[in-house]
């Protein structure tokens, strides 16, 4: 028997199978079924047990910030709201430490009050008006006070309140945790001692505003070039990014960011790469717009007030928003001749928390409200990615430019 | 579906496998496969062309490190005397998927893809990343045990006859 008789006598058994259906087998495949990643939670050592983890750790960080915030606000904000409390219709009220006005200003001290009257008195405060120095201190506090008059409802603060916070010596700028501009906003908000040493009143507007002093929240507007690839040896062309992300400061040093960025993604895979496809492909030129959902931390670890290093890590949303793939076969079948393929799919592929992001930056502020970032980054799936089930990995760099609220 | 292609995946899968248990494991990778890529099957070709392929795909992965780095037996084979073809009329299908199976697993995939599936030895080469001279010499030591296990078999079966 040459071998020519003998392979035809294998092929010509195997056109004939005659294997009975076992229903024991399709019990295998049900179980396979329900226990694939798609039809169960997460489980310990499962990435979703990590993702889990993660966000754990985010709200903790978040409520351990909050309750060091919290504790960072000294009794001396209060102080600000009564001591601003005094009404505009003359009448004074009881200090913070149960001193009243007239008596708090009896015992005044200083350049301010020397020369002022009894206040319960209209001489008192006509005497007051002819100060020159007063009406220069006044006319100061005034124009200061003028800033923030849209936001308040009332009318300005009259002589008596006014003269009643510039000779109190409160400790009106209690410890402030250094959020980013914090020391514009310090110097805005507290009340800051004029040339002459004497502190201003600070308006109630201000004084609700130090809650949310530091700017804590920010917007930035992101451009990126993008480069994505299975291997590094692959990367062909140069996809982008551009998006939102919106910051919030729970620490000083640390942000929590989310946004949202449309990415176009570009890539090619050689043979064996792209195992997901089935058959695979010896070839595929992919092209994906992605909606990518990131949620990072970020931790400013190194700078001074004007520029900044920082690292961020967290995770991404892929949203598949369409998918372009050219793939090319080697028909193994039919003579080894190549024959291409394309496929297109739209809305399909959603990766929730699939894509482990990692940056490192630079900011550096331009205003008191303006700061420029440049940050590079990867990002890394934990899963395949797309109608191909791919490793797709991306790199670039965002340039931002960020405001703060 | 599942049941309507069971047989034919079986056919396939038996092949490239050891034994039964492992044929039955490519098999539900295959279909699970088919469940998950489902939209990349193109509705105007043959299914079951695109089914075989997967299960090949399927097949060679799971053996994929042992393929290549498995020890090879069969070095000197004993010279078989000459096997008719009525030798081999007389084998079921189980009989010759045994044969097969009994092949080292190097020399039953190159049997199967070059002989089956019609693949060349370039081909195959680049599938399983050996070299085209191991293809060639792992199909002739293939072709070369299965003439011996038929010709030991009807050896067998001849003296079982005679008594």
């Amino acid at each position: 028997m040459d071998d020519k008789e003998l392979d035809d006598f294998f092929r010509k058994q195997s056109e004939h199978p005659d294997i009975p259906y076992r229903e024991e087998d399709w019990e295998k495949l049900r179980k396979k079924l329900d226990a694939s990643p798609k039809n169960n939670g997460a489980k310990p050592g499962d990435k979703g047990w990590y993702i889990g983890l993660l966000i754990l750790a985010m709200i903790s960080g978040i409520g351990w910030g909050w309750k060091y915030w919290e504790e960072k606000q000294p009794d001396a904000v209060a102080n600000i709201q009564s001591i601003v409390a005094s009404s505009g219709d003359g009448k004074l009220t009881e200090g913070p430490l149960g001193i009243t006005d007239k008596e708090d200003l009896k015992s005044m001290n200083g350049p301010v009050r020397h020369g002022l009257g009894p206040l319960d008195s209209p001489q008192g405060i006509a005497q007051t008006e002819s100060t020159q120095s007063l009406k220069e201190e006044t006319a100061m506090m005034q124009h200061e006070v003028s800033a923030f008059s849209k936001s308040m409802s009332g009318p300005l603060p009259d002589q008596r309140s006014v003269i009643r916070a510039v000779g109190s010596r409160q400790p009106v700028e209690p410890p402030l945790p250094d959020f980013p501009n914090a020391g514009y906003e310090k110097a805005q908000l507290a009340g800051l001692p004029d040339k002459n040493g004497s502190i201003r009143q600070v308006p109630e507007s201000a004084v609700k505003e130090r809650k949310n002093i530091g700017r804590r929240f920010h917007t930035t507007l992101t451009l990126a070039p993008d480069v994505s690839a299975l291997k590094i040896k692959d990367i062909q062309g140069l996809g982008n990014s551009i998006g939102l992300n919106l910051e919030y400061f729970f620490h000083p040093k640390i942000s929590i960011n989310a946004g949202a960025l449309y990415s176009f993604k570009t890539y090619q895979a050689g043979e064996g790469y792209s195992t997901g496809y089935v058959p695979s492909p010896s070839h595929v030129n992919g092209n994906c717009w992605v909606l990518d959902l990131p949620v990072n931390l970020r931790y400013y670890a190194v700078g001074q007030q004007l520029s900044k290093w920082y690292l961020t890590a967290g995770l991404s949303s892929y949203l598949m928003l369409k998918e372009k793939y050219d793939l090319e076969y080697k028909s193994y079948n039919y003579g080894g001749n190549a024959y291409g393929n394309s496929l297109e799919v739209q809305n399909k592929n959603k990766h929730y928390l699939n894509i482990i992001n990692l940056g490192i930056g630079y900011e550096r502020v331009l205003t008191d409200r303006l700061s420029l970032q440049v940050e590079p980054y990867l990002k890394l799936p934990l899963q395949g990615i797309g109608e191909g089930d791919i490793s797709l990995k991306s790199a670039g760099a965002f340039v931002g430019l960020k405001y703060g609220w | 579906m599942y049941k309507q292609f069971y047989s034919y995946g079986m056919s396939v899968s038996l092949r490239y496998t050891n034994n039964r248990d492992e044929a039955v494991e490519v098999l539900n990778d295959g279909f699970m496969k088919v469940f998950s890529h489902i939209s990349q099957y193109d509705a105007d070709k043959n299914f079951t062309a695109w089914f075989r392929r997967i299960l090949i795909n399927t097949a060679i992965n799971y053996h994929k490190k042992n393929i290549k780095h498995q020890h090879l037996g069969l070095e000197r084979l004993p010279d078989s005397p000459a096997l008719q073809q009525s030798a081999l009329d007389e084998l079921s299908y189980q009989e010759t998927i045994l044969l097969v199976q009994e092949l080292p697993l190097a020399y039953r995939t190159v049997f199967n893809l070059y002989v089956i599936e019609g693949y060349t030895h370039e081909e195959i080469g680049t599938l399983l990343n050996i070299s085209v001279g191991t293809s060639k010499s792992n199909l002739s030591r293939a072709r070369a045990h299965l003439r011996s296990r038929l010709t030991q078999n009807h050896q067998e079966g001849a003296t079982r006859h005679g008594r």
